[in-house]
């Protein structure tokens, strides 16, 4: 104890003889201690600022089935990046859709437009195509492909993937008395070389008819002219003959598994078509369409 | 009203008379201050931490504490919702510690810190023991509450599958970090002799 407090007994008697101790005055100090908590309130306000900064609208999408979707977990993915993330997942009020919200990232807000479409990427295994693998293990995300008109919140989703998810190609019909292999999804060639893809084959209004409805990639679009012929790739050809002996032609593995269409263009064309122009569709070639090789600038970008 | 006081650093004995307030006594040999002749600490500084730990609070229990990346799966939570989890699977005695440990003890932590610092600052003489006792529980307590952040930096190291599973932590790690450190510092800066004033 090296003090004496002033409820002890008192002084001991020989205080006087102590020597006095000095006095400083205190100068008025600035309170740095108070500096801790604006230190703290800056960094929680920074915290939770940059938390909330990522953040952009709020959207709903209604899918007829949302299985394997996870609030918290399912990501909206474009061009391969990650821009949003589902936030919650219920049952519409009728309980015929379930409405999936999705925080959409401040960067990607541009992509909610009116005419955009989403839907859900699972893995699928067809002949033509594997798919979406990547999902097996991750469990499905949600692949959406932007529209151009006016901002929107609320969407309908696809059951399945868009055919083309950059279908800015030209989309033509073709009409044959009897589809054979041709299905959605089939390839078009020109030259062996894939142009494009079915879309899907429907009966004709008055079912005369099949109409195969197909988009040629926009950077092949040139090749097809008013005079362009289109048969059927898929299948194959058996030639036997008395001197080139047997001949089989397939156009691809696939087109045999998956059917096909494959078309050429005269060499003197007719000029470019519009969407929605439509051609007859033969069974086989005539053997002067295979000869035919005409000049077409198609450019060398291979951006689809 | 005069003491004497000895110097804690030299030794010397010396009388120290009425300071007026904000003056301390020096050593009239060595020019140490003299311990018994400064008022007590007030409880400024405790009460200025413990504010900077309670802002803190709100974002250590708003925002995520654990990022987990599973092979693309993404997936964040906060301590509430950890704790809800771990008791959803059935965990339920590591629940109630997280839930402790984290969300809890910080809490009282922090009211017990109030407490003392409010009823100091009135000089209140009731309840001292009691007080005296909170005091040293607080101290003890000091040193196990980073218990979350001990487990966090367990985890990061341990989950680094890099393709598989990452877990990183979130935004509301530091800002834990920091209630728990400001909690122990306020609990350091205060004087338990405060809870005894002198009765003059």
């Amino acid at each position: 104890m090296n003090a004496s407090r002033s409820d002890d007994p008192g002084p001991p008697p020989e205080a006087a003889e102590f020597p006095r101790a000095k006095v400083e005055r205190r100068q008025w100090r600035f309170p740095v201690i108070w500096l801790v908590p604006v230190v703290a309130a800056l960094v929680a306000a920074y915290l939770m600022y940059d938390n909330v900064r990522e953040f952009g609208p709020l959207i709903t999408i209604q899918f007829k089935d949302v299985n394997g979707l996870k609030s918290g977990q399912t990501l909206l993915k474009y061009r391969g990046v990650p821009i949003g993330e589902v936030v919650a997942i219920e049952l519409r009020a009728d309980q015929q859709a379930a409405v999936v919200k999705v925080r959409l990232q401040r960067s990607a807000a541009p992509i909610a437009r009116k005419d955009s479409v989403f839907w859900i990427v699972r893995p699928e295994v067809g002949l033509n195509n594997i798919s979406g693998l990547g999902t097996v293990i991750t469990g499905p995300e949600i692949g959406v492909q932007p529209g151009v008109g006016a901002p929107a919140a609320d969407f309908v989703g696809l059951d399945n993937a868009p055919v083309t998810p950059n279908s800015k190609g030209l989309s033509i019909v073709l009409r044959t008395p009897h589809l054979g292999s041709v299905k959605a999804n089939s390839p078009v060639y020109y030259r062996g070389v894939v142009v494009g893809t079915v879309l899907d084959a429907r009966l004709s209004a008055d079912a005369s008819a099949v109409n195969v409805h197909m988009v040629i990639l926009p950077r092949y679009a040139a090749l097809v002219h008013a005079g362009s012929r289109f048969w059927k790739a898929g299948g194959v050809d058996v030639h036997v003959g008395l001197f080139s002996g047997l001949q089989i032609s397939v156009e691809s593995l696939r087109s045999l598994l998956a059917g096909g269409v494959a078309f050429a263009t005269p060499p003197v064309g007719k000029g470019p078509v519009a969407n929605g122009t439509v051609f007859p569709l033969f069974d086989k070639p005539d053997k002067a369409w295979l000869e035919w090789a005409p000049h077409i600038a198609i450019g060398q970008a291979p951006d689809s | 009203m005069t003491s004497v006081v000895a110097c804690r650093v030299c030794g010397q004995v010396q009388r120290v008379g009425e300071l007026p307030p904000g003056a301390a006594g020096e050593c009239c040999r060595c020019g140490a201050r003299l311990q018994a002749s400064v008022a007590p600490r007030s409880p400024r500084a405790t009460a200025a931490l413990s504010l900077a730990a309670l802002i803190l609070y709100v974002p250590a229990n708003a925002l995520p504490i654990l990022v987990m990346d599973m092979h693309g799966a993404h997936s964040e939570s906060t301590i509430w919702e950890g704790c809800r989890d771990l008791f959803q699977d059935g965990q339920w005695l590591v629940a109630a510690i997280v839930f402790l440990a984290s969300l809890l003890i910080p809490l009282l932590k922090l009211i017990g810190l109030f407490f003392l610092v409010v009823t100091t600052e009135r000089r209140s003489t009731s309840w001292q023991f009691e007080r005296a006792r909170i005091f040293r529980i607080i101290s003890a307590v000091g040193s196990w509450a980073m218990l979350d952040v001990f487990l966090m930096s367990v985890l990061v190291a341990l989950v680094k599958l890099e393709q598989l599973a990452t877990i990183r932590p979130g935004p509301a790690l530091p800002a834990f970090a920091g209630v728990v450190t400001l909690t122990i510092l306020a609990c350091a800066r205060f004087d338990p002799a405060l809870i005894w004033p002198r009765r003059d």
